[in-house]
């Protein structure tokens, strides 16, 4: 095909349109997050009758620690064949035990520091992958195994009650600075966000997760890496946990053993919510944004709607059940 | 049909093709042995291998498990583990996986102590109409198409929710009637073994050997071949999840009255130790693929990890990562048994 | 027996079928013809029940049946085989058997039901090696097609009156598909109806009695079947009636095997033998199915661009980039959530991607000209599972195609796709090898095997011999396939 190579020049300004539009629109399933969040910020503004603004930016900067965890699952979820990690509540809370063992507290330790958690994540990543690509154990099992792992380490660190395990004070100002009314944390979700959706559509990359997760047999014949590809998914969501456990330590001034607990189920809600197909070979890096921010403005809700603490969850529960009858529905139908 | 007829034999003459038949009898053996655990009828033996040498370990550090009351206590926690990985057993039968079930036994246990003590009508009731809410998620999924993992996500966030609105703070007093009830002593046999050889042998026999049965498991291998054998779908998913809903009650019954107080939060550890006891017993998420008594023993064998840690002296810490060890290593064996098996079919 | 009275449904903006009307006597045995996308399908789902018509209805032994009602037309006696396989993986064979055998009740469910259905299964297919206690995963695509067609005939019982067979044949060979014609033969003499639809129409002409053609969801005409029956049903379905051109094996010659693109080595046999496969080459491998073919490709496939993958019998190197389009389109084809565009691209990323970013003007045109050259009939941004079979089989070649392979490797593409289809696909073919691309083509069918240059015959996984394009006669290749001792020594 000649004529492909010749048109090497310069990415004209329609086309930068093009692949925005193409990036941001990859199914029908991407509204649905985004409506839901606005409806819930509607009525949380109307209940509380005050601080709409400043309810919005604040689930954004505690949103941003779902869609950390959720972008790694996302990944792992879409390159199919039953792909999902377990492990991430675990990943988090060791790395926030190893990051601020690290750190003790020092700013100069902070780059280590963040070696440390993200290198946790690597470790786990490796062992899920090795259990699931050369043992052929069900990704399920084999996450859930390795979280189980993770989890005495964890309890140890958390039995030998370091004193000076404490996180990089910088880093806790960085995750809870602002810039006028918004937060920095909030710019480095929506940055994320960003360079997750063009990975995911606009790099070979990106495309072979997408292909891999709708069917191996076909991806294998269209000369793609399947083992390869699916393993680079476990890695990513092994660092975006790692990150996550760093982070969040940083934010809540410490470790704790349950401090990854809420990203268990979390991170799979943020990708069921955000109009991923959870069976694989459908993403929506914009989707896990939205619900990332629309988890935390629900617990706003419920405390400005002075509802007992389960209504928090029965809300979730629902809005999971809702969001998803519509759009799941054509995405899965043939 | 000359194509569908066994391959020929390979010629004298021919020196013999790598993996064949030219393995000496004993290491015919071998692998005919490892590869028993991967066929169809036989998935109950690893699990069963692998209880018995748990229950051996333990009997060689204290022979005084043997008898009626050791025995009854070393399996004391083992009724709601194997009831949850029963119930999770049939949501696998049926192609999916419920994420619901540790929340789902949370809430029985709320409800027995918030409303079974002083209206128990009324706790029956909720039970009942609890099952009625498993029935219409699998009605759910399959009429809306949402892929189970998902509604059974949103579910777990409801019981949950449920659980934390009526009881807030975890406490309140089981009926006594429940306790009781779990601690019987009939004579010779222990309560514990009585109910899990019943359990097992009722829903071995249920779902392996009646037509019916075969009609479950078929609707999670492909339904459309059951409806167009005349079968109603809906009809048998709404058993299947309702089955599930059942034993979910019944493992958070038995639950309750181990632990005599309820709290939201006390099936937590439950969702994941039904996957594990239903993988271990010898069943897959693929869909009609169960190993009923497989999945009891599966069950049994988690919940004796805890007395068989603590009679060995291994720190609590470490009962997590020694049941991910195990997890793995029973799944190395079903792997390496599977890949063995296909050796030996491909020898015949 | 059977009277389908104008009947017709919409899917959306297709008209699916059109005012279909068409009578089925007692006993007789019909075909229905047709290209993909004809609506085939969709009239037989129609007429079993399984989809409800939005106009018309369907007459059973005089009385109308209630309007898509699967369960009436079953007590009618009107029972379906349907294209894509139909049986519970995990289910054992006996079990698969009963749960659609209304008289397996009682303790012996099984035992009972197992009598009949082997009953059925000796009679229909002699030798076919199923065992009771067999779960059907574990059976060759071949047997489950037996099995399910045996499981149609015990369902129906002695009420059955009508047997709807959609593509029955498609993963059988010939042996077992005479068998089953000619047990369909005997029963329809003792008065059952029998439709089936097939894209084999030679197996039409031999074993049916009369062929309604459908083009465009409507009947536009029907035929005796007989002498001159074929061209006839080829001309009323719009197809090309000479589509075998002439071989491409005059497209080789310019390039006069001067490099060799794979290298097969049979090992194992008595003493090694060597073959080549050389650029602008069209090589086949035929043998009957199941022999080994698919494996041969992917060792190829596998051993490209530079190195070697073994298969039972065979050493294979291959040097050269390297592209593979498969006919099962729904397992190892198609991206099901992707567009058209994305189907099409997917393996020339690399050629496409700008500064580590994927151009999307490249993808764009890349596609446009493969809907141009191979006239693919819908828009980049369709689902591809919107497209008819066929098209999606272009999509596929457009995405071999796009990837500028050397090596071109055809898993069956054919299988399931009109004939004008084919002609392209042929079209393409030709001109791939006539630019020096080696091909490697496994094919079911004759007239395709006609078409290369060689054809490598495969039995019980090895090539055992190797025949030219003048001696790809039917006999020549049922020899080759069956005989005892052959090997490729000419």
């Amino acid at each position: 095909m000649p004529e492909l190579t010749d048109g090497r020049g310069p990415l004209s300004r329609a086309n930068r349109g093009r692949w925005l539009q193409l990036s941001l629109t990859p199914g029908s399933g991407f509204l649905m997050p985004f409506v839901a969040l606005i409806l819930v910020w509607i009525v949380t503004a109307a209940i509380a009758g005050r601080g709409a603004g400043g309810t919005l930016t604040a689930a954004i900067e505690v949103g941003t620690f779902s869609l950390l965890a959720g972008v790694g699952q996302m990944f792992v979820i879409t390159g199919g064949n039953g792909g999902i990690d377990l492990s991430v509540p675990n990943v988090i809370s060791l790395s926030a035990y190893v990051s601020a063992t690290v750190a003790s507290g020092s700013n100069g330790m902070l780059v280590p520091s963040l070696a440390a958690g993200i290198g946790v994540g690597i470790v786990a990543a490796i062992a899920s992958v090795i259990l699931i690509e050369l043992a052929r154990i069900p990704p399920i099992i084999a996450t859930l195994a390795v979280g189980f792992m993770l989890n005495s380490v964890v309890l140890e660190f958390a039995g030998s009650s370091n004193a000076t395990a404490l996180p990089s004070p910088g880093l806790g100002s960085f995750v809870s600075a602002d810039v006028g009314p918004i937060p920095v944390f909030g710019i480095v979700g929506v940055g994320l966000t960003v360079l997750a959706a063009l990975v995911l559509r606009r790099t070979r990359f990106g495309r072979a997760v997408e292909a891999v997760g709708q069917s191996g047999g076909a991806a294998r014949f269209a000369g793609i890496h399947v083992t390869r590809t699916r393993a680079l998914t476990y890695l990513i969501s092994g660092i975006c946990a790692g990150l996550a456990g760093v982070l969040l330590c940083a934010y809540a001034g410490g470790p704790t053993a349950n401090i990854g607990d809420p990203y268990e189920l979390g991170s799979i809600a943020v990708v069921v919510l955000g109009g991923c197909l959870v069976t694989g070979g459908r993403s929506n890096a914009p989707g896990i944004w939205a619900a990332g921010v629309l988890m935390s403005l629900v617990v706003t809700l419920v405390e400005v709607a002075h509802l007992a603490a389960g209504f928090q969850d029965i809300v979730e529960g629902l809005i999971i059940v809702a969001v998803l009858a519509g759009p799941t529905r054509s995405l899965t139908s043939k | 049909m000359t194509p569908t007829q066994s391959p020929p034999k390979p010629d004298a003459g021919s020196p013999p093709p790598l993996n064949s038949s030219g393995r000496p009898p004993a290491a015919r053996a071998v692998v005919k042995v490892l590869s028993v655990p991967s066929s169809g009828r036989n998935k109950w033996i690893l699990p069963a291998v692998l209880t018995i040498a748990m229950f051996v370990v333990i009997y060689l550090r204290n022979p005084s498990v043997l008898n009626y009351s050791g025995i009854s206590l070393l399996l004391a926690a083992s009724l709601p583990v194997c009831f949850a990985t029963v119930a999770q057993m049939f949501v696998t039968a049926a192609g999916d996986l419920d994420i619901a079930i540790g929340s789902f036994m949370g809430l029985v246990t709320v409800i027995t102590v918030v409303v079974m003590p002083n209206h128990v009508f009324l706790g029956v009731l909720a039970l009942i109409g609890l099952v009625c809410g498993y029935i219409a998620t699998g009605l759910v999924v399959l009429f809306r198409r949402v892929p189970a993992i998902v509604a059974t996500l949103g579910m777990s966030f409801v019981w949950l929710g449920v659980g934390l609105a009526l009881l807030p703070v975890p406490g309140g007093v089981v009926p006594s009637g429940i306790v009781k009830a779990i601690n019987l002593s009939p004579p010779l046999i222990p309560e514990t073994v009585l109910i899990l050889v019943v359990l097992a042998v009722v829903v071995e026999y249920g779902m392996m050997h009646t037509r019916y049965g075969a009609v479950l498991r078929g609707v999670g291998s492909n339904p459309e071949a059951v409806r167009s054998a005349g079968w109603s779908i809906p009809i048998a998913k709404a058993v299947l999840y309702g089955l599930a809903g059942i034993f979910g009650v019944l493992a958070g019954l038995a639950l309750s009255g181990e632990a005599t107080s309820g709290d939201p939060n006390l099936g937590s550890s439950y969702l994941f130790l039904s996957i594990a006891g239903v993988v271990i017993g010898g069943g897959g998420f693929t869909g009609g693929d169960i190993a009923p008594a497989g999945a009891v023993l599966g069950g049994l064998s988690m919940s004796l990890l805890t007395p068989l840690l603590a009679i060995t002296n291994v720190s609590s810490t470490y009962q997590d990562a020694v049941e991910g060890v195990l997890l793995v290593l029973i799944l190395l064996v079903k792997s390496a048994s599977t890949w063995i098996s296909s050796l030996e079919s491909n020898d015949a | 027996m059977l009277t389908v009275e104008s009947v017709s449904k919409r899917f959306g903006t297709t008209h699916a079928v059109k005012g279909v009307s068409l009578t089925v006597a007692k006993g007789a045995m019909v075909g229905i013809a047709g290209h993909n996308g004809a609506g085939k399908s969709t009239l037989l789902r129609i007429v079993s029940g399984v989809i409800a018509p939005d106009e018309g209805q369907i007459v059973v032994a005089g009385e109308a049946l209630a309007v898509g009602s699967q369960k009436q037309a079953r007590l009618r006696g009107v029972r379906m085989v349907h294209q894509e396989l139909s049986l519970c993986p995990q289910l054992t064979v006996e079990e698969s058997g009963a749960i659609a055998d209304r008289r397996a009740t009682g303790l012996r469910w099984r035992g009972k039901s197992w009598q009949r259905l082997q009953q059925v299964l000796d009679e229909m297919f002699p030798g076919h090696g199923i065992g009771r206690r067999q779960r059907v995963a574990e059976l060759p695509v071949a047997r489950q097609q037996m099995l399910e067609c045996a499981i149609a005939i015990l369902a129906g019982g002695d009420g059955l009156r009508l047997l709807v067979l959609d593509e029955p044949t498609s993963a059988l060979d010939g042996d077992a598909s005479q068998s089953l014609y000619e047990f369909l033969h005997r029963r329809a003499e003792t008065g059952l109806s029998v439709i089936v639809t097939t894209h084999r129409l030679n197996e039409m002409v031999t074993h049916l009695e009369h062929v309604f053609v459908m083009r465009d969801g409507a009947v536009v005409g029907d035929t005796p079947c007989g002498g001159g029956s074929g061209a006839r049903i080829l001309r009323l379905m719009g197809g090309v009636e000479a589509e075998v051109e002439q071989s491409a094996a005059g497209a080789a010659a310019d390039h006069g095997g001067s490099h060799n693109q794979i290298r097969i080595r049979i090992a194992q046999s008595y003493e090694p033998t060597d073959l080549t496969v050389t650029a602008g080459e069209v090589v086949g491998l035929a043998g009957l199915e199941g022999h080994g073919q698919r494996e041969v490709l992917a060792a190829v496939f596998d051993s490209a661009p530079s190195g070697s993958a073994k298969t039972q019998y065979q050493d294979i190197a291959a040097s050269g980039t390297v592209a593979y389009v498969s006919g099962d389109r729904s397992q190892r084809g198609i991206f099901r959530y992707w567009s058209v565009r994305d189907n099409a691209s997917i393996a020339s990323l690399k050629k496409l991607t700008l500064r580590g970013l994927l151009s999307g003007r490249l993808e764009s045109d890349l596609i446009d000209d493969f809907r141009r050259s191979l006239s693919i009939v819908g828009a980049p941004d369709s689902p591809i599972v919107s497209l008819s079979g066929g098209n999606q089989q272009k999509v596929l070649m457009a995405r071999a195609l796009a990837a500028d392979a050397e090596i071109l490797l055809l898993d069956d593409p054919t299988r399931g796709v009109d004939q004008m289809t084919k002609a392209d696909i042929y079209r393409v073919l030709k001109d791939q090898a006539s630019k020096g691309v080696s091909v490697v083509w496994f094919s079911t069918e004759i007239e395709e095997l006609q078409q290369c240059d060689r054809s490598f015959v495969l039995r019980e996984g090895r090539i055992v011999d190797v025949i030219t394009s003048e001696r790809a006669s039917e006999a020549g290749l049922i020899a080759a396939s069956f005989e005892e001792i052959v090997r490729s020594e000419e």
